[in-house]
C-alpha cells in the first residue's frame, strides 16, 4: 500500500525518469488532480491522424511541460478539474498494429491500422495501490473493444483492477533472504476489497523514500503494463536502483 | 552490451516463491527473449499463467532478451527469476 502522497511523488518521478531515458515516443505527463478515484476514466482524446502519419508518435495529454516534436499529435485538454489532491497521470502511445482486430476495415493496400492505446494511471484511495487505465482507438476514432469493435458510450476505460495489485506488489518488494533493496517497505496485509488502515513505513530519509517510490512504480508499471506493451526497459530500472 | 558470441547461453535458476515447485536451474541462449522462459516455465509447471519477476522486484518484458538481464542482474554468473503461481490479472 502507498498513499496519495507518495503516489503523487513517485508518479512524477517516474514521469521525469521516463522522459530522461526514453525520449520521444511514449511520454507520460502528470496531470493533478482533485477528483475522485473515477474521474480518471475520462480523458479527451487527441484528433485521430491519417493513417500515413509516421507510427510510434506519441502526443501527452495536456500539454504541461512535454516537449512537443513534430510526430506528437496535439494533446487535448484534460479533464475539467485540475487543482491538487487526487492524482493521475497520462500516456500517449500509437502503435501500429496490422493485426489489429478492428477499425474499418482495410484494403489490402491501405497501410496498417494505427491504434491509439491512452493509458491513465491514477491512484485507488480505497486500495491504496495504483491503477491503470487504458483504451484503444482505432484511426478513425471509433474505440476499440477488446476482441470486438463495439462503440462505448462516454468512451469508458478498461481497467485493471487494483485487487491483484496488492498481493503481486507484496511479492516485488518482500525482502528476500539475500535482497538488496533497502528500505523496501513492510508487507502490507493481503489484497482485501476492505481498505484497511495504512501500513506505516519504516521511517526514511526522503531521498530515499522518493527513491523507494519510483522503485515502487516502475516495478507495478512491469506488472500493470505488460499485457500493453507498456513495460519499462530495464535501463530505467537500472538508473533508478543506483 | 558485453560483446558475447551470439549463441551465449546463460544460466538461469528459477526461484519459486509461496507453494510453487521447485525446479533446478537451466541454461538458455542469451539472446533469446525472456518470453522464452515465461513459455519454458508455463509449460513445466502445466499453468497457463505463472507470474515471473527478479528478486530486484520488477517483472520483465517479455521483449527484453535474456542477456541483458542476466548481465545487469545476475549473482554468481546465475540469473534469479522468481516465479509465482499468483494470478497476475483476471
Amino acid at each position: 500500500m502507498i498513499t496519495a502522497e507518495e503516489f503523487a511523488a513517485g508518479a512524477q518521478m517516474l514521469a521525469a525518469a521516463w522522459g530522461r531515458c526514453l525520449a520521444g515516443d511514449t511520454q507520460w505527463c502528470w496531470q493533478a488532480s482533485t477528483h475522485p478515484f473515477a474521474a480518471s476514466v475520462r480523458t479527451v482524446l487527441p484528433p485521430p491522424l491519417p493513417p500515413e502519419a509516421a507510427p510510434a508518435a506519441a502526443g501527452a495529454l495536456p500539454p504541461t511541460d512535454q516537449p512537443s516534436s513534430a510526430q506528437r499529435k496535439a494533446g487535448s485538454p484534460g479533464p475539467a478539474s485540475t487543482s491538487s489532491g487526487d492524482v493521475g497521470f497520462a500516456i500517449q502511445e500509437e502503435e501500429e498494429d496490422p493485426a489489429s482486430v478492428a477499425g474499418s476495415p482495410a484494403g489490402s493496400s491501405s497501410p496498417p491500422q494505427l491504434l491509439t492505446l491512452t493509458c491513465h494511471v491514477a491512484y485507488h484511495p480505497s486500495y491504496r495501490v495504483p491503477v491503470l487505465y487504458f483504451e484503444a482507438v482505432g484511426p478513425n476514432g471509433v474505440p476499440l473493444g477488446l476482441g470486438a469493435e463495439h462503440p462505448l458510450l462516454r468512451r469508458p476505460f478498461y481497467m485493471l483492477h487494483p485487487c491483484q495489485t496488492e498481493a503481486i506488489m507484496q511479492l516485488l518488494t518482500n525482502p528476500e533472504d539475500d535482497s538488496q533493496l533497502d528500505g523496501a517497505p513492510a508487507a502490507a496485509a493481503a489484497g482485501s476489497r476492505e481498505a484497511t488502515g495504512a501500513t506505516a513505513l519504516p521511517p526514511q530519509a526522503a531521498p530515499a523514500a522518493h527513491g523507494r517510490m519510483l522503485r515502487y512504480l516502475l516495478a507495478w508499471l512491469s506488472v500493470a503494463g505488460q499485457p500493453l506493451g507498456l513495460s519499462p526497459p530495464v535501463e530505467l530500472w537500472l538508473q533508478a536502483s543506483s | 552490451m558485453s560483446g558475447q558470441p551470439a549463441d551465449s547461453k546463460v544460466v538461469i535458476l528459477f526461484k519459486q516463491t509461496g507453494d510453487a515447485p521447485i525446479l533446478k536451474q537451466n541454461k538458455i541462449d542469451g539472446q533469446e527473449r525472456f518470453a522464452k522462459l515465461v513459455d519454458f516455465l508455463r509449460k513445466k509447471l502445466g499453468r497457463d499463467q505463472v507470474f515471473m519477476y527478479l528478486k530486484e522486484a520488477f517483472s520483465p518484458s517479455p521483449e527484453e532478451r535474456i542477456a541483458t538481464l542476466h548481465d545487469a542482474f545476475a549473482v554468481d554468473g546465475r540469473l534469479v527469476v522468481n516465479y509465482a503461481l499468483t494470478p497476475a490479472w483476471g
